[in-house]
């Protein structure tokens, strides 16, 4: 089952009052436990109670495009593949922010549904829409 | 270490590793469409008319 996008009430208005230049920004994935979810009043990284990442990879999500066609704007990413090279902390829930704006203003974030808890080898993959995007602004 | 799975000798990589999957939904951000009916329509003759008036 599709984890739906949900937005934080800061989203629409950094759009409009130029937080992120998102042609150029460092997308990046944050995760939180269960106990401690991401709420629409969160608006930054300090906002979130994130875990620890050790023993994990980069976090880093890359940006395929972010233009527009028609009048209808999308924003790309490539997939996340989250790779565990020891025991990693439980999670559940993923947070994409702009590691480039002053403070990691937040985007959206997704509900796995249930904990996840990585040990070696093992993979968690941020599969992300190639053709809507991971939204679109019309 | 989640104690449910079973360990290779080095105690730390699972015998049958997982790998997840979350689908993530695409987000919409919409504006109001503003739409005008096709030119030389009654409610175009009405704006015309009434910007003559004035």
């Amino acid at each position: 089952m599709a984890s739906p996008f949900n937005k934080f009430n800061s989203t629409s208005a950094s759009f409009m009052n130029g937080t992120h230049n998102l042609a150029t920004a460092q997308l990046v994935a944050m995760l939180t436990p269960s106990a401690n979810p991401p709420a629409a009043a969160n608006s930054v990284a300090a906002d979130l109670t994130q875990i620890s990442y050790t023993n994990l990879s980069s976090r880093n999500i890359t940006t395929t495009s972010s233009t527009q066609t028609s009048g209808l704007y999308k924003l790309i990413l490539q997939d996340l593949l989250l790779t565990a090279s020891g025991a990693v902390a439980t999670f559940r829930y993923v947070v994409i922010g702009n590691s480039t704006a002053s403070g990691t203003p937040l985007l959206c974030w997704f509900d796995y549904g249930a904990d996840v808890t990585l040990a070696n080898t093992e993979t968690f993959n941020i599969d992300l829409d190639q053709a809507n995007g991971l939204f679109s602004f019309s | 270490m989640n104690e449910e799975r079973e360990y290779l000798e080095d105690g730390i990589t699972p015998k049958e590793p997982r790998h997840y999957v979350m689908e993530c939904e695409s987000g919409k951000f919409e504006a109001p469409k503003v739409t005008y009916p096709p030119f030389g329509t009654a409610y175009d003759q009405e704006v015309i008319r009434g910007q003559s008036i004035q």
